[in-house]
């Protein structure tokens, strides 16, 4: 799975550490996701897409052969 | 997915204060016999449920009730909560991810120990049929199998943290996350189910009719082929299964420590040791048998409640 985490966070000009503590986890954790090691649960996406205000597949979809 | 079953993140320093007073002591008391004085009881019985009542009854007719001294009690003690609390203590900001690393690093750290139980076991075995001096100190104090019962009362925590501390702090700025290995179900599940019910049988009933000598260490290949048997993939693994095993593991430590914990202060001397043999399999079993269970009520609550159509 891809996400456009880092294209977001740009565009809403917040850092790791800020989008973090907006959602509870920690710094690390949304390296982790943005660099695609980890696949966040459906609640921490959900979380993550509530504060982009937009949909969570307009942020993280599957790739080709998934 | 809230992180459950943890002590809040101050614990971990308190872990610290516990543990490293409790292993200076320990080593004191396993390396030159210190004992606190004053700090025994006469309590040491022999032990009815060892031993049964018969023999218990007439050892202490003829030595009466011993002393007791519980400083290696009071080390081991404060070891093994310092520890617990180290590892089981909240961070600063746990999330679903350090959860998730937290198990793995657990999984791994009790696949570690028994590898080093395993080789250890080659080891010493080989060096038993082939004559070698090795009690006289080739690999220092881990020349002795005993050895690995007294490590293993607090190497599955230590191990533990250490992976864990490495996937957390290795890189400043993410955390190191792998999914973990299985052994492919095919043939390991089934091979190793044999095997531990091989060496099981022939372990207990040569214990209980004495057969051969030589026949008794095959129990010590048994947590191996538990261990292979724990390892080995569900015939379909996925995110939910991953889950479920992580909790079993979880619950299997917890309950290990506590059993452990209470036969420090229940047994003492050699009839502790004796439990310690069962303690190299008491991970694995209650392992094995609370995800088995858990994995049967999934099925069964899936298949009494059908979707409705």
């Amino acid at each position: 799975m891809k996400n456009s985490l880092r294209v977001e966070r740009a565009i809403k000009n917040i850092t790791q550490g800020e989008l973090a503590d907006l959602i509870g986890v920690s710094r690390q954790t949304i390296n982790t996701i943005e660099s695609n090691k980890y696949v966040p649960s459906t609640v921490l996406a959900l979380k993550i897409a509530r504060v982009f205000e937009k949909k969570v597949e307009e942020i993280f979809e599957l790739e080709e052969g998934e | 997915m809230e992180p459950q079953l943890l002590f809040p993140s101050k614990f971990r320093y308190l872990g610290s204060l516990l543990a490293i007073p409790g292993f200076i002591l320990g080593w004191f008391t396993q390396t030159k016999s210190y004992e606190i004085p004053g700090f025994s009881l006469n309590i040491h019985a022999p032990n009815v449920i060892l031993t049964g009542k018969a023999e218990a009854d007439k050892k202490l007719l003829s030595y009466g009730l011993q002393p007791e001294n519980f400083t290696n009690e009071l080390a081991l003690t404060l070891v093994i909560v310092g520890l617990l609390f180290i590892a089981f203590s909240r961070l600063k900001r746990e999330d679903e991810l350090t959860s998730r690393i937290r198990s793995h690093a657990l999984y791994w750290g009790i696949l570690v120990n028994y590898l080093i139980y395993a080789a250890l076991v080659v080891f010493i075995t080989t060096a038993d049929v082939l004559n070698l001096n090795v009690g006289g100190g080739l690999l220092g104090p881990f020349s002795y199998y005993f050895a690995f019962l007294v490590y293993n009362l607090f190497s599955p925590l230590v191990i533990f943290i250490g992976i864990f501390c490495f996937l957390l702090f290795r890189n400043k700025n993410e955390f190191v996350y792998k999914p973990i290995k299985y052994l492919p179900n095919k043939p390991y599940r089934i091979v190793s189910k044999w095997f531990s019910g091989i060496f099981f049988v022939v372990g207990v009933l040569n214990g209980i009719f004495e057969f051969r000598q030589w026949l008794q260490s095959i129990l010590f290949l048994l947590p191996v082929a538990l261990f292979a048997w724990a390892y080995t993939r569900e015939k379909s693994e996925d995110e939910f299964v991953d889950v479920v095993r992580m909790d079993a593991m979880k619950i299997a430590i917890y309950v290990n420590y506590g059993v452990l914990l209470m036969s420090n202060f229940l047994f003492y001397g050699n009839d502790f040791w004796m439990v310690q043999e069962l303690n190299l399999i008491t991970i694995p079993v209650i392992f094995i048998a609370w995800f088995q269970y858990k994995l049967y009520r999934i099925n069964k609550q899936s298949e009494a409640k059908p979707l409705a159509s």
